[in-house]
């Protein structure tokens, strides 16, 4: 059960460091005095403005987390379905920085294909081996519909 | 008047065969993805773009306009049957829409929404030809300090408007979008900032990965997560989808000023189709004769708040094209598009492309009038459009995430940066940070730190000329008094002073 | 029925693909897609200008589209930079004056390339002009220069290694004198710095004559000098002093501006493109028109001919940063030697 006060707490800590954190990069930032630059040019000037920025605006978001009633504090990420979330952001992320680069792109998005559909449409069919054949067949379909696509009408070299 | 013969020279020049196609299919695939809830007109563009490499130039702009407004179109058919905005521009056409649909007059209510849609986005296109050209024409005198405060005035008022209720969070989107701006070769000295020995963000993080991302992917996670609608279509006794003259007639005042009230939101940078619908919605409400039909089923509300995102659409284009300052989410993908083909949007744009304004407007009228044959001809068919499980859509529409970034420029880390966006997006939308400031800072990062710079340069440290120039000083006041106002104190201390004097009186 | 239908259809085909065949194999290398050209600067620019010239001479030679991509940013070093990172194949090349590609590496802005990265085809070469806004005090050349020593003066360039930039550092060093009251105010490209010399927001700008040509027709700006040792006509202007006018020993090598082609792609492309530029730009009435109007000199070489001519810019370009301890690597790295 995480409340919108908490979550913003979080945040607000995160984004203070992180404003921080680039202020602090944009002062220690390459002057180049060498390259006789204006003084008022140095690039790391707005990096240092906008960490201030966004560090007073971190302070401001813990600010407004005390004053709000409780019949204001929602809650945060209540109303859907953690499972089918955590299932498409692996199975997704799996298949952007492992599988592609990993095998040939026709293969591995055969494969992210025919995964992604067959866990989601697997409580809907009562056909067990029906949801698996469909899965495949749309998986290499779709697989081989835009390979060919990007390939020969757009002329990408695939990874 | 030349603004018109230009007009309908460039809309001739358009008319062949092969131009028509290109609409025709575009339009299609625009009004699919936007009546599909998950997937935005934002995606659709930011995808589209990515298809859009090998064509040449006036083929991607048709197709990528055509896109945008068939997407926002499109909305509503899904905003209607299932009272799930297609898109969120369409979340006031569910209120009446949908109690519509429920009495069994649907194909009506989408023959209205597409008449509506149709006047919304005609309205703003005759806006888009008066107003962009003079615009272009002041923007010239704009110098670097200028640009600055336009930059910033860009990023708070957007930050103002699109945030839920705090507009802080607006402003904290807005200043991530800067920072994430920051990354890379800076335009005054060709510093790499931030680049953490990753020789591949040395030139910056592009764009359209980051867009993918942030309306791709994280749409995708998104519509997984959310427990889906269900198709709620009521046996359908309307016999007609055509709207009758009378119905149009009677609500023409509503269509005009729903159109003008879409165009100004859409003009505003980084305020887009949503907040178009909302204020001419509201603004139809008010001066209504019948208001307590609003929300059970009135047409006249139904056809504000089609008419009003629709009109959003060419608005946001006109400072997109003077200013290279998006009006929208979606505007600002296409700035990026135009940058990917070779047009350099801005105030010389009248010089050196006079005629693209033109070419534009024309554009947008072909696809005004696919949008009416199509609304007219396929209402049934979106029905069954809208049953398509998301197990299937999903990967498809992620497997083009991942190639689509990748093309742009054939390196595997643009991937990783549209994954990192679609994780941050989410979680970022989830708290209830509003995605349109996100991207406006990161597309006008780069303008505000090139005319802070160059303006201090100039006026050898000195910030005087920030706040003393004309022009300047009329910004610095707008983005104070908008600061100001949205501060919980003041906003007290203005309200207490209003009550006081009510009393008094 | 259906095998000899087949069979006439790919006759015909066969008929019909056999003139086209022919007339191609003029060269030995035929693109199949379009050829991007990279110029890293602002659409309108110098580079910009002639490379539009020159992208429709090749498009119509080689057969195939020949699309220019602006990708301004960084003093140019951005987009060649996306043209060194991008496949060796032929088809992506770059624009820019040769100084520049040659001496990235010296500046520190992309390291470790130089001008054996590519394979370079020259076109024109450009003299840059010290103009001042039309409505600013300065009448002539001496008065500017002594203002640039002791008062103010605001200049407009494309960055630090744009012919502007270089122009502005090589009066610095041949004044004999620091030009503490010069400030550089740096633009996205040629066009925008010279827009805002002519509108007033910089007091002067020192890029090339073909960004100016137009602001100093139209009565915007004023020439003052032209980096050269000859005075600068073009249509529709009284010609421009030379700077050796007012410093007489002042040295200027020519810069010149070209398309390269990374190297590494299969050899047949250098052929093919050297052949053409032989066709059909060593005598371009295109190119000698557009210089004629634009005030820059038509010089177009390729091959060893061209290598030679760019030296010595180059050369000048790379010692000059030396001098000034601009250079992050001695240029003998990338084989210019400065102790001549």
């Amino acid at each position: 059960m995480l409340r919108m006060t908490t979550a913003d707490r979080m945040t607000a800590v995160v984004l203070f460091v992180l404003g921080v954190a680039m202020a602090a990069g944009g002062w220690t930032m390459d002057r180049l005095e060498i390259r006789q630059i204006h003084p008022a040019s140095i690039p790391g000037l707005v990096p240092i403005i906008l960490g201030i920025l966004l560090a007073v605006c971190a302070i401001f978001l813990w600010r407004s987390t005390l004053q709000t009633t409780e019949a204001e504090n929602e809650q945060v990420m209540a109303d859907g379905s953690w499972l089918r979330l955590v299932l498409t952001g692996g199975i997704c992320v799996l298949y952007a920085l492992v599988l592609v680069g990993a095998l040939p792109f026709i293969w591995a998005t055969a494969a992210f294909v025919f995964g992604f559909t067959l866990i989601f449409s697997w409580p809907d069919r009562k056909n067990k081996l029906v949801a698996v054949a469909v899965s495949l067949l749309f998986g290499i379909g779709i697989s081989y519909g835009i390979s060919a696509l990007f390939e020969h009408a757009f002329l990408v070299r695939l990874p | 008047m030349s603004g018109l013969i230009d007009l309908g020279n460039a809309l001739w020049t358009l008319l062949t065969p092969i131009t028509l196609f290109h609409v025709a299919w575009s339009m299609l695939l625009g009004i699919f993805v936007g009546s599909l809830p998950g997937l935005t007109a934002t995606m659709g563009v930011a995808l589209l773009t990515t298809l859009t490499y090998s064509m040449d130039r006036d083929t991607a702009i048709l197709v990528l306009l055509c896109m945008y407004v068939g997407a926002i179109y499109g909305g509503s058919r899904s905003a209607i049957l299932l009272n799930i905005p297609g898109t969120p521009a369409s979340a006031a056409t569910a209120l009446d829409g949908y109690p519509l649909a429920r009495s069994g007059r649907g194909r009506y209510a989408m023959g209205l929404a597409t008449a509506g849609s149709m006047i919304g986005t005609l309205v703003a296109i005759v806006m888009l030809v008066m107003i962009a050209p003079p615009l272009a024409e002041a923007a010239i005198s704009f110098g670097s300090f200028e640009f600055f405060w336009l930059a910033v005035f860009g990023v708070v008022i957007s930050g103002q408007l699109t945030a839920d209720n705090k507009p802080l969070k607006g402003y904290i989107a807005g200043i991530l979008g800067l920072m994430v701006a920051m990354v890379g070769s800076e335009g005054i000295h060709a510093h790499v900032r931030f680049s953490f020995g990753f020789n591949d963000l040395n030139a910056g993080i592009a764009l359209i990965p980051a867009m993918v991302g942030a309306f791709g992917f994280a749409e995708v996670l998104t519509a997984m997560w959310n427990r889906r609608g269900v198709l709620a279509v009521t046996e359908d006794k309307s016999d007609r989808s055509l709207p009758r003259l009378i119905d149009l007639w009677r609500y023409k005042f509503v269509c005009i000023r729903s159109g003008i009230i879409g165009t100004l939101v859409g003009i505003i940078p980084g305020v887009g189709e949503d907040i178009g619908a909302w204020a001419s919605y509201a603004a139809a409400r008010k001066t209504s004769e019948e208001p307590e039909k609003y929300g059970k089923g009135s047409q006249e509300g139904l056809i504000a708040a089609e008419t009003g995102n629709s009109a959003v659409v060419p608005g946001s284009l006109i400072p997109a094209i003077t200013l290279a300052v998006p009006g929208s989410a979606s505007a600002a993908v296409l700035i990026a598009a135009f940058f990917i083909h070779g047009i350099r949007p801005g105030p010389l744009i009248m010089i050196e492309q006079p005629e693209f304004i033109s070419t534009i407007a024309a554009m947008l009228i072909l696809a005004t009038i696919a949008m009416g044959i199509y609304g007219l001809s396929l209402t049934r068919a979106f029905i069954q459009v809208l049953k398509v499980p998301y197990a299937y859509l999903m990967p498809v529409v992620f497997v083009l995430c991942v190639i689509g970034t990748y093309a742009l420029s054939q390196r595997i880390f643009d991937v990783w940066i549209m994954v990192f966006f679609g994780i941050a997006g989410f979680l970022l939308r989830q708290m209830k940070y509003p995605m349109a400031p996100l991207v406006l800072g990161i597309i006008l990062g780069d303008l505000l730190d090139k005319s802070l710079r160059r303006g201090l340069t100039l006026s050898d440290g000195d910030l005087t000329p920030f706040f003393t120039r004309p022009v300047s000083a009329c910004f610095v006041a707008l983005i104070v008094l908008s600061i100001l106002f949205n501060l919980p104190f003041l906003r007290r201390a203005v309200l207490r002073l209003f009550r006081r004097r009510g009393q008094d009186a | 029925m259906r095998i000899v239908k087949l069979a006439g259809i790919t006759g015909v085909l066969a008929l019909l693909s056999t003139p086209l065949a022919a007339q191609e194999s003029e060269y030995s290398w035929q693109p199949d897609r379009p050829i991007n050209i990279i110029v890293p600067w602002a659409a309108g620019g110098s580079t910009d200008q002639v490379t539009r010239i020159v992208a429709p001479i090749l498009e119509e030679a080689l057969g195939t589209e020949v699309v220019v991509v602006n990708q301004p940013g960084a003093s140019g070093s951005t987009g060649t930079r996306a043209a060194l990172d991008a496949a060796r194949d032929g088809y992506t090349w770059t624009a820019n004056a040769i100084a520049n590609n040659a001496t990235y590496s010296v500046t520190g802005l992309i390291e470790g390339t130089s001008i054996e990265d590519y394979h370079i085809y020259l076109h024109v070469a450009n003299a840059p002009v010290v103009s001042v806004n039309a409505d600013s005090e300065y009448q002539d050349f001496p008065a500017l220069l002594e203002a640039m020593k002791s008062g103010s003066v605001t200049v407009a360039t494309a960055g630090v290694n744009s012919s502007g930039g270089m122009a502005l550092a090589s009066i610095k060093q041949q004044a004999g004198d620091e030009l503490a009251g010069a400030r550089m105010i740096t633009y996205d490209g040629g066009n925008p710095a010279v827009i805002a010399a002519a509108s007033g927001e910089a007091i002067t700008t020192t890029q090339l004559a073909v960004e100016q040509a137009e602001m100093i027709r139209a009565g915007r700006l004023r020439g003052l000098a032209v980096l050269s040792d000859a005075p600068l006509e073009f249509e529709g202007v009284d010609p421009i002093p030379p700077i050796t006018d007012f410093i007489s020993d002042f040295h200027v090598a020519k810069d010149y501006f070209g398309v390269f082609i990374p190297a590494g792609a299969p050899q047949e492309v250098y052929d093919t493109v050297d052949q053409v530029w032989q066709d059909h730009v060593m005598d371009s009435e295109l190119l000698k028109e557009y210089a004629a109007k634009q005030g820059a000199i038509f010089d177009p070489s390729y091959g060893d001919g061209a290598l030679e001519k760019a030296m010595p810019v180059v050369i000048d370009e790379a010692c000059a940063r030396v001098e000034r301890g601009e250079a992050v690597i001695d240029p003998s790295e990338i084989g210019i030697d400065c102790s001549q």
